[in-house]
């Protein structure tokens, strides 16, 4: 690791703000020593690349799940003042509130233990997932509108959902400023047939076991208790999303240039928040995370279908209940404290979940005395994390933690090292059904090619960021 | 035909190189056919495209997205393309002859589902009487 960047504690190192030309601030990024190995050199690169943006408040940060990414590193958090900062398109990613979402059944995982693998094939069969999947909801022009605006809620009142889903979904699912007179036809035409689709790459459905309660007070605030049947499902805004971000990059670039936004990488290309250009991906960028709150609730709708015919259970008895929603490629306008003074500030998450500690007014209120449920999937073969918000989190990284186990390995790199392996065997003999429809998808995607979730974590809960509340083992999985 | 597959931490990038900027592209998209679904598509029916752009990077991150956006909304890919192409400083076109067919999974691999073609370490440059070009998709 470059000399110049300085451990703070067992939990933090800082890139300085003379690391390179025109940073605004430090960087403070979050990795152990043995996790701080691994990290590319590109990456700690981008995120004091984010630094160099107009108008950052406080230290850009990057998590422990860092990675490469286009402009922003994968696991960076920046925040810039409402007032004469900028907003990116590449500090939210194509994959416009990509997210997770957690579910909680009435069921023991040992109860369910022999319908799994009719239960894997059943919702193989009924999630569309992967290239060129059919299945979506097809909605003409005019229908379009409704799920940019409503989010979540447009997908319940389709009947794929219950009201009280919406209270246990960041914001609700829906932003308020989403505006579909921003989003191109390309945009629209993409969109229109893929509500209600996984989508391929990384993206999963998984059936899960709490195997472990570290914080029961929470853990009973969320409704989990140990052995418990959990679905886990991640997703985002699909080719809706991809052409927003595509659109705003293009118009970026023009803007940065008008704007004298001197720019450190071509796809951290931004605009003033408070400008015309700045605006209208503003609104595009939430209208983008208003469909993918709807998606994840369409998905919710079919996957508590097929688990109740599967288990030939009523949906009050099977009571397949949300226990919490997360975006983690977003950027928020939120209130924060920065040096004693209430600020409006744009937080821009990529690859970094919305981490609120307790008593937040934005939680819903049976989670507001234990913070805000942090959902970070590890990989299809180790386990999964449900965490908690801490006060800390809010005073150190604008209520933010990681998002995920990180990427170890190049989709290249995991496809050479499995040749010859039969991955779904192998986590067949571990008690995991996989079922993914990419040719080289479980190569690419085998646990070996993350990072331990346990050490990312470690990290969060070391560092005081966010606090351990449940493990989640998996038991069968649905990947694109 | 001249391209290679190259792999980022979390995604995919083709590498190609030609003796003419409507070879390069067109290299690029038979790049972007093989991440798809591995080839062996058949030329079946055709697409046009035509763009301009200011730059040569700007210009094929275009093309490329437009191949993703043909792709994500009619399941096309190309078997082949015919691409004339200038690289003029400020002022770079292409026009593009595409024949292809719709994906159909019983007959196709499900390959990647590309997002889109990325300005992330992109260069097109030319050396020793050949233009070469890397780029970024996201995956």
């Amino acid at each position: 690791m470059d000399p110049r960047v300085k451990r703070l504690d067992p939990y933090r190192l800082e890139i300085p703000s003379n690391y390179k030309p025109g940073m605004n601030g430090r960087v403070i990024v979050y990795a152990d020593e043995a996790l701080a190995r691994d990290i590319e050199a590109g990456a700690l690169e981008q995120a004091a690349n984010t630094a160099t943006l107009p108008g950052l408040a406080g230290p850009a940060l990057a998590m422990p799940d860092i990675h490469s990414g286009y402009g922003f590193p994968i696991g960076g958090v920046a925040a810039f003042c409402a007032r004469d900062g900028v907003i990116s398109p590449g500090g939210v990613g194509y994959d416009i509130n990509c997210g997770v979402r957690l579910l909680a059944s009435s069921l023991e995982a040992k109860s369910a233990a022999k319908s799994l693998e009719d239960l894997a094939h059943k919702l193989y069969a009924g999630i569309p997932a992967g290239v060129g999947a059919g299945g979506g909801l097809r909605l003409n022009r005019r229908e379009q509108d409704a799920p940019l605006i409503e989010g979540a809620a447009w997908a319940v009142s389709q009947g794929l959902g219950r009201p009280e889903d919406l209270a246990h979904a960041e914001s609700g699912g829906a932003l308020p400023g989403a505006d579909p007179r921003a989003i191109s036809n390309r945009a629209m035409e993409r969109g229109r047939g893929q509500l209600g689709t996984l989508g391929s790459g990384n993206h999963f459905l998984e059936v899960q076991e709490v195997t472990d309660i570290y914080d029961e007070a929470a853990a009973r605030a969320y409704g989990l208790f140990k052995g418990q049947l959990t679905v886990m499902l991640h997703t985002g805004s699909r080719g809706f999303g991809h052409q927003v971000c595509t659109d705003s990059i293009e118009a970026m670039r023009a803007a940065a240039g008008r704007y004298a936004i001197p720019l450190a990488d071509p796809q951290l290309a931004a605009a003033p928040f408070r400008s015309t250009e700045g605006q209208l991906y503003f609104g595009a960028m939430q209208a983008a995370a208003n469909y993918a709150w709807a998606n994840r609730q369409a998905l919710t709708g079919l996957t508590r279908e097929i688990f109740e015919k599967a288990f030939g259970m009523g949906e009050a008895k099977l009571d397949l209940r949300l226990v919490y929603d997360v975006a983690h490629n977003i950027a928020k306008l939120e209130e924060h404290e920065l040096d004693g003074k209430k600020v409006n500030l744009i937080v821009h998450r990529k690859g970094a979940t919305r981490a609120f500690g307790p008593g937040h007014p934005d939680l819903p209120a049976d989670y507001a005395a234990v913070g805000q449920p942090v959902i970070i999937p590890g990989d299809m073969g180790r386990c999964s994390y449900l965490l908690a918000g801490t006060a800390r989190a809010m005073r150190e990284t604008f209520g933010s933690a990681c998002h995920g186990a990180g990427r170890l390995m190049s989709r290249g790199e995991a496809t050479r090292r499995a040749r010859g392996r039969r991955i779904a065997d192998e986590l067949a003999a571990k008690g995991v059904w996989v079922r993914a429809s990419g040719r080289e998808t479980l190569s690419e995607e085998m646990p070996e090619a993350y990072k331990d979730v346990e050490n990312v974590v470690g990290v969060m809960a070391g560092a005081g960021i966010a606090k351990k509340v449940a493990r989640l083992r998996p038991l069968a999985v649905i990947k694109g | 035909m001249s391209f290679r597959i190259t792999t980022a931490t979390g995604d995919a990038g083709i590498t190609a190189e030609a003796a003419t900027p409507g070879c390069l592209l067109a290299d690029l998209a038979a790049g972007f056919s093989a991440l798809t679904c591995g080839g062996a598509i058949e030329e079946r029916t055709a697409r046009n495209i035509s763009l301009k752009a200011e730059s040569p990077e700007s210009l094929a991150v275009n093309f490329l997205n437009e191949l993703v956006f043909l792709a994500d909304t009619e399941g096309f890919i190309a078997a082949a393309a015919s691409v004339s192409a200038s690289f003029k400083p400020g002022a770079c076109e292409l026009t593009a002859a595409l024949l292809g067919e719709t994906l159909a999974f019983e007959r196709h691999q499900r390959g990647l589902l590309v997002k889109a073609a990325t300005y992330h370490g992109l260069k097109i440059e030319r050396a020793g009487g050949l233009w070469r070009a890397a780029i970024v998709l996201d995956i």
